[in-house]
């Protein structure tokens, strides 16, 4: 479901940040924070682990096949207060054109969004940057200074047809 | 070149005339795991019997690849073996479809057996 902007909530939002800007102003702003997230891996047996990294405006996923099989069909799923703009990935060390497969806002929490991207198929590492777009500050890729905590991994699953189908005597 | 192309057409076997012949009316069939995918938390199959689906169904465990579970009793009656996985997640996979099996003893006969030389009177 596509998201239309609500312009006269962008207003009110941007009232209230003015403020709050000029008092984060007065304390500093990290240049960037790393966090080694575990995140909502699943199923467990994935072998796959996450980290990311958030400087200003910009977060940065990374992605690790720790297994030695490929990891298949994988998509992620950030919830963020608002539209994300995908910057750019890399897979496998390759750039990549992944997908969007699904946007909505939900009515229900104002400024969530949820954008699901698909990755794939991958054997190695995936990069993901994207930028929240909108505000001044990165807080509103955040809640309260905070990463948003709803953040996770979700294979694709599948399973192959049974092979070798016979009879015997 | 048609004449290549006309002859190896001839030679590659195709699906459409593979068959099973059973002697006996009691069908065994076999499988084997998906090559890929999610962990196998048990099988769904059935028989088509003579043209019709679902004649007999049953399920089979992730470790049991070997069913016993049909017996034609009329000569020339026929059936198909039908399988899918379903992972440990509940997703299903596509079906797998046997070759059609014929209940056709063997027919014909054949040379006599033990043959030796006796003593003239």
């Amino acid at each position: 479901m596509e998201y239309t902007p609500n312009i006269s909530a962008q207003i009110c939002r941007r009232a209230f940040i003015l403020p709050l800007l000029s008092a984060i102003m007065a304390v500093g702003l990290p240049s960037s924070q790393s966090y080694a997230e575990t995140g909502i891996i699943y199923p467990d047996s994935a072998n796959v682990s996450f980290s990311r990294e958030v400087s200003q405006d910009t977060t940065t996923v990374f992605l690790v096949n720790q297994g030695v099989n490929p990891v298949e069909n994988l998509f992620i799923s950030e919830f963020t207060g608002s539209p994300t703009i995908l910057l750019e990935c890399v897979k496998d060390g390759l750039p990549f054109d992944v997908p969007i497969i699904e946007r909505e806002f939900d009515t229900v929490y104002a400024n969530r969004y949820v954008t699901r991207w698909l990755i794939g198929t991958f054997g190695q590492a995936v990069t993901l940057k994207y930028y929240c777009p909108g505000y001044d500050s990165y807080e509103l890729c955040w809640s309260a200074g905070q990463p948003f905590a709803i953040f996770g991994i979700m294979p694709q699953r599948h399973i192959g047809p049974p092979t070798d189908i016979g009879w015997q005597q | 070149m048609k004449r290549f192309l006309l002859l190896i057409m001839l030679c590659v076997p195709t699906a459409a005339f593979a068959q099973f012949n059973d002697h006996d009316g009691q069908l065994v069939s076999r499988w084997h795991a998906p090559a890929f995918g999610a962990p196998v938390d048990h099988y769904i199959w059935s028989y088509t019997i003579n043209g019709v689906a679902d004649s007999i169904a049953g399920i089979a465990a992730a470790n049991d690849t070997l069913n016993n579970a049909v017996s034609l009793s009329v000569i020339g009656n026929w059936a198909i073996f039908n399988i899918a996985a379903v992972s440990i997640f509940g997703d299903t996979s596509e079906a797998a479809v046997s070759d059609t099996a014929y209940y056709n003893p063997e027919s014909g006969i054949g040379p006599p057996e033990g043959v030796t030389w006796l003593q003239g009177p």
